[in-house]
């Protein structure tokens, strides 16, 4: 049974003053430049083995410009079964290497190792320090060395190495470097006798006849024989089409990429193509490791740390990228700007670093969101093709009304479409959702907005919501985070009654044909709606009584009804349209006063000038 | 080195519990390491947990496996206490032991700590007995002792209480262990009493053990006392844990602390039925040097217990021309020695570490040691701690004297003195007038001891009433008047090569002081005493040594030189007491003999001031039947 790495935890490595991230079996880290996520990935190949390529600049430095002289990094190691779910102790395997420095806390087991890197003066090198710590303690101060055990822990890279790829690879250079993974692979080619003698008897044939078959070679050979007259002795010049030695087989080899009739050498691939292939390349190289070591009955766990994989590949091959990525045999930690590849992980996998003040933070779904919310947001990444991950401001509104007029308005209003801006709209369209939003973006840290109905059903549900998930009060009505629609009013209430009555008037119009809005007033005014259920159960046949209310469409207010209702009958439908009408008005009505605060609210979370509109 | 048939299937048991009872000298040591081995190499998951009572052996047992790779990770060496440490280390937490207390080791700390706890529990102690004896550590030490007895037990507080009626008893242990805690301390018990707590309390952790070291193995098992005993059992218990214990319960030496054999023979034996074996052979000593020593002293204990013994050993004589041609032939068996670099009956490689050259005093080895020079092979004198000893009269009588002129109320020495110079000594004389005796010349005319006597006092007078003493113009003096004086060629050999040491004795004294106006007799007499002018010996290469230094020590290589009558046995050895006391010195040169054994006799001397001596082959040789 394999293990995982649990937790990492950094002190005063680069960027990172003091940070915990905890692991999955696959992690995609997200987050913008510059918030660590290259920093974590190389404090965890220092942790796992590596420390050559530390540097005097790897020390932190706070922000009142103090270089810290120690690097901390704690991992922690719990044994899983072969899914990778947790399992309280490990096995027979990894316990003969682990031995009595297994901890165990609550019955579960874990093992600790701490590496620390110090910094003294004058020192070119830093040799890492390892201990393996006593107890697993609480994050507040858990780099403090009353935790170590006294005796020195070796290095576990042998079982559990680390494999760090970064953006910049390209598999013609793993094919000239011998300490590349195609380079390690090509190194334990083996033939056994037979199979040399057979092999050396096809090359020299092949060898054999490519001359003899060639006038133009024969010619060549035979006028270099004569260099045996000038040197002396009895050499013999031979030229050889393929290698010459089955050793040198491995040597001066060439991958070639066939799509269709046409084969080429990677030569002429593109970046994408030779980079996918170097991947590929790793992968095999850990698989061949992990059959080595079963065979040797030696535990191995490898551990892939991928530096934003998706560098020169195309959005579909990008989106297969993580499936080929999660085949690998270990631990996968990847970081990444693509939405396809962060699309493709479960939501559980995601970390999103983020900086505040000179702190880097990360934040993750939690653990305990429900199925049915993680697969709405799982829908709504997937709607958004994983950009809502890398979002700047995700702005919730009860429907899909809004969802559509207001992306349409932002273009008008910042002249840029939301997306350039790094801004989602999410319609929660309906029930119970803006908890699952709320985590999500509070997880992540992306900064939210909500625009919302005024129906006081609507209200209470938000403010509980909201409550349930930052455990505080709320005043919808204050609260910057929010704007709320008048008088109970839904969107299409509100514009009707933001006297925006004769443009939407003037759509059904142009919709429907010609007074379509006058005819049907005049048909439908006094019928019965729907008959919907009541509150009041019949005392007969025990169900509810249902009651159709009559329509009241006369006069200015019952326009207003009217309008209303055959708005929301087609609503989808209309919402661009209308939107669009609005923009054609002038100045002063182009946009709708609500949805004018919330634009201001947005220039200002995401910090852009929008003094000119308002003048 | 071979295993033999009887150790091999020992070390390559089926896995499983293990009791051998090993008689000394049969290898038990060999025996544990190498099936430690065995399991390391069978069972490439495993980890092996050997315990052993002391330091030393640890380490031993650490050298010897110190080829495995991974030994480090897969094994822990050490002793029972050092084992608990490690538990208490890594685990203590889980009995609220957040760091690792510091251990009282010395005695006089933890009588300290019962001082304190004493007057806490307003007990107070006789100073004196009725003699007027100083009893006061005695009974400090008696309450050490029941209180670690105590502990030995793993008793609870209750239990102690039921088990001992003292009520005394009770509060003194209950607050000494207090003391001990405000410290911040333990005692050595107390590490096997958390270590017990934490694989019983914490079962878990116990199975992390049981994981980690599916192979305990325990030597010296005979001296086991219940605490260890309970810790080794508890981890095993209810385990796959395979325990193997070795020891020889006619070895057990610790009797005096609660240790007994009957944990390894009738505990262990009975709650974890193990295979038992037994082993007897000796490889110890070879046949070849145990047929000598048979032959030199018939009956002795230790050819007695050997029952079988397994190497046959060499046993060389060579009979030289003189110390000459003696040297040379031991040089060409040390040089014949390392170019066969391996041997079935040596363990590992021939080096000259492995080799001794013994001579019944240091005189032997001149010729040697000019030899081992020329030739670039790397030895050092093996030296017993402490003061340098004089074998020649002379330089005794000088060495009394000086003692003398230092404290002229030394009386004990000045009646030593006298004995050796033949001159009368009553009771009633004291120091000065003892040495005006030996200042007048008339009583000691036929005396030469006497004689010396007076002119070392003379001398030694002279250099007192100097500002800076100058020993070396005098030693010069006495160096003259041996060479004429008519005594026996050995003692005046002897004197002259002790008194050029003394020369170098006194310039190491003055090499450690800072200025030379501090130069003294009293001075240099001190640092003498303290061993302060004895030369640091690195000891690396060939060991020379003296049969008394050699005391206790075995190498697998002994070389005996200067085996002629009067070296070995001493001339002076007359009466039939000191002539058996010779022959038991000559018994254990050979017996530092592991396997194979040098003798060699010189039959010419080369004297120091020139000339020769024809000497007589030892009586040992002769008695030793080779010759």
């Amino acid at each position: 049974m394999p293990i995982l790495i649990q937790t990492v935890r950094i002190s005063g490595f680069r960027g990172l003053k003091n940070i915990e991230v905890p692991l999955e079996l696959k992690t995609v880290i997200i987050g913008a430049n510059n918030a660590g996520k290259t920093s974590f990935l190389k404090a965890f190949q220092l942790s796992m083995g590596d420390s050559r390529f530390l540097g005097e600049d790897d020390f932190h430095i706070s922000l009142d410009g103090q270089r810290s002289n120690l690097i901390v990094i704690d991992v922690r190691i719990v044994p899983t079964d072969n899914f990778g779910k947790l399992t309280t102790t490990f096995d027979e395997l990894w316990s003969s290497i682990f031995r009595s420095d297994i901890q165990i806390e609550e019955d579960q087991e874990f093992l600790a190792i701490r590496t620390k890197l110090s910094q003294k003066d004058d020192q070119k090198r830093f040799a890492p320090e390892r201990y393996f710590l006593k107890i697993w303690p609480k994050f507040d101060g858990w780099d403090d060395e009353k935790y170590e055990s006294s005796n020195r822990a070796q290095n576990f890279a042998e079982s559990i190495p680390l494999y760090f790829q970064e953006p910049q690879r390209d598999i013609l250079d793993d094919l000239r470097e011998r300490k590349s993974y195609l380079g390690r692979i090509l190194s334990k080619v083996k033939y056994n006798d037979d199979d040399m003698t057979a092999l050396k008897e096809i090359i020299d044939d092949l060898n054999e006849t490519a001359i003899s078959k060639s006038e133009v070679l024969s010619a060549l050979q035979s006028h270099l024989c004569e260099l045996k007259d000038a040197i002396g002795g009895n050499g013999k010049t031979e030229i050889s089409s393929v290698a010459k030695d089955v050793r040198d087989l491995t040597k001066g080899l060439r991958l070639h990429y066939q799509e269709g009739a046409n084969s080429f050498s990677m030569e002429y691939h593109g970046m994408g193509t030779r980079s996918w292939a170097s991947l590929l390349t790793m992968k095999a190289f850990a698989k061949i490791v992990v059959s080595e070591r079963a065979t040797d009955n030696k535990p191995f766990f490898p551990i892939l740390a991928l530096e934003e994989p998706e560098a020169h590949l195309h959005p579909n091959a990008q989106k297969h990228l993580y499936t080929q990525i999660t085949d690998f045999p270990g631990q996968v930690v990847i970081s990444t700007h693509s939405p396809y590849i962060s699309a493709n992980a479960d939501l559980g996998e995601l970390r999103s670093f983020y900086r505040s003040g000179d702190q880097v933070l990360v934040g993750g779904i939690p653990q305990d969101l429900d199925i049915e919310d993680k697969r709405r947001i799982g829908r709504e990444v997937i709607n958004t093709r994983g950009e809502l991950f890398f979002s700047k401001l995700i702005i919730l509104c009860e429907g899909e009304t809004e969802e559509q007029a207001l992306p349409v308005f932002f273009k008008d209003y910042f002249e840029r479409f939301p997306y350039e801006l790094g801004v989602n709209f999410v319609g929660i369209s309906g029930c119970g959702n803006y908890k699952a939003f709320f985590r999500f973006a509070n997880a992540i840290k992306i900064p939210w907005l909500v625009f919302s109905d005024g129906e006081v059903e609507t209200l209470k549900r938000i403010s509980h919501e909201y409550e349930s998930v930052f455990h505080n009060k709320i005043d919808l009505f204050s609260d910057f985070r929010f704007v709320v629609l008048p008088n109970g009013a839904h969107y299409e209430k509100y514009l009707l009654e933001s006297g925006y009555g004769n443009e939407i008037e003037a759509i059904l119009d142009d919709l429907n044909g010609e007074g379509w809005v006058s005819t049907q007033i005049n048909k439908l005014n006094g019928k019965l709606r729907k008959s919907h259920s009541t509150e009041k159960i019949c005392a007969t046949c025990k169900q509810h009584i249902f009651k159709g209310e009559k329509r009241d469409y006369s006069g200015t207010d019952g326009k207003k009804n009217a309008l209303a209702d055959f708005m929301l009958k087609d609503k989808t439908r209309l919402a661009v349209p209308i939107a669009r009408a609005i923009l054609s008005l002038d100045k002063a009505r182009r946009y709708p006063p609500l949805v004018d605060e919330i634009f201001k609210k947005v220039g200002i979370v995401l910090s852009i000038e929008t003094s000119e509109k308002e003048s | 080195m071979k295993l033999s048939p009887s150790q091999k299937k020992i070390v390559s048991a089926s896995d499983g519990n293990i009791l051998v009872t090993a008689t000394a000298g049969s290898g038990k040591t060999r025996v544990l390491t190498e099936r430690i081995r065995h399991l390391l190499a069978k069972n490439p998951l495993d980890g092996v947990l050997a315990l052993t009572f002391t330091n030393k052996a640890s380490e031993e047992m650490t050298t010897r496996l110190n080829d495995i790779k991974d030994l480090r990770h897969r094994s822990f060496i050490g002793t029972i206490h050092s084992f608990a440490l490690e538990i208490i280390e890594k685990h203590g937490h889980h009995i609220g032991l957040e760091s690792i207390p510091h251990v009282f080791e010395r005695d006089e700390d933890r009588m300290r700590l019962l001082e304190e706890s004493l007057v806490k529990c307003g007990i107070e102690l006789a100073e004196t007995d009725s003699k007027g004896n100083d009893i006061r550590k005695k009974q400090l030490f008696a309450w050490l002792e029941r209180i670690s007895l105590a502990k030995r037990k793993l008793l609870s507080d209750q239990e102690i209480e039921s088990e001992y009626p003292d009520e005394d008893f009770h509060s003194i242990y209950r607050e000494y262990n207090k003391t001990l805690r405000a410290h911040g301390g333990t005692d050595f018990d107390d590490l096997l009493i958390f270590a017990h707590r934490i694989i019983t309390e914490a079962p878990n952790v116990k199975k992390i053990y049981n994981r980690a070291y599916s192979h305990i193995c325990v030597d010296e098992a005979q001296d086991l006392n219940f605490a260890q005993y309970e810790l080794i059992s508890t981890l095993c218990r209810n385990s796959n844990v395979t325990l193997m214990m070795v020891g020889d319960p006619d070895q057990s030496i610790y009797g005096f602390n609660g240790s007994s054999p009957s944990f390894m023979t009738h505990k262990f034996a009975t709650e974890f039925a193990p295979t038992r074996f037994i082993l007897t052979e000796n490889f110890r000593s070879s046949k070849e040097i145990l047929y000598l020593a048979e032959l030199l002293k018939p009956g002795s204990q230790l050819t007695k217990k050997t029952e079988k013994t397994y190497y046959a050993g060499r046993v060389l004589f060579q009979e030289a021309s003189d110390e000459e041609f003696e040297a040379h032939w031991v040089v060409l068996q040390i040089s014949n020695l390392l170019k066969e670099s391996e041997c079935e009956e040596i363990e590992g490689e021939i080096t000259l570490e492995k080799m001794v050259v013994l001579g019944r005093n240091r005189f032997v080895f001149q010729a040697l040691e000019k030899l081992l020079k020329r030739d670039n092979y790397e030895y050092y004198f093996k030296k017993s701690p402490g003061p340098p000893i004089f074998e020649s009269q002379s330089v005794q009588i000088f060495d009394l004297l000086l003692r003398i002129v230092i404290n002229l109320h030394d009386r004990l020495h000045s009646r030593q003195l006298a004995s050796l110079c033949n001159l009368p000594w009553t009771d009633d004389t004291d120091a000065l007038t003892f040495l005006n005796k030996i200042h007048s010349e008339k009583c000691h005319i036929d005396s030469v001891p006497a004689q010396f006597a007076s002119l070392f006092l003379h001398e030694l007078e002279k250099q007192q009433n100097l500002r800076e003493a100058d020993l070396p113009a005098s030693i010069e003096q006495f160096i003259e008047a041996i060479q004429n004086a008519t005594i026996d060629d050995d003692e005046k050999e002897r004197a002259i090569v002790e008194f050029s040491d003394l020369n170098v004795h006194w310039q190491r004294y003055v090499r450690g002081i800072s200025s030379n106006s501090n130069l003294s007799l009293s001075g240099f007499r001190s640092a003498l005493a303290m061993g302060k002018t004895q030369p640091e010996m690195v000891p690396k290469g060939l060991a020379l040594s003296t049969v008394h230094t050699m005391k206790g020590l075995e190498y697998d290589i002994v070389f005996l030189m200067g085996m002629g009558q009067g070296c070995f046995p001493d001339y002076r050895a007359k009466s039939k007491s000191a002539l058996e006391e010779e022959r038991n010195n000559a018994f254990v040169a050979i017996t530092r003999a592991k396997r194979f054994l040098y003798i060699s006799y010189p039959k010419m001397k080369m004297m120091p001031w020139g000339g020769k001596r024809i000497q007589d082959p030892s009586q040992f040789l002769g008695e030793m039947g080779l010759l």
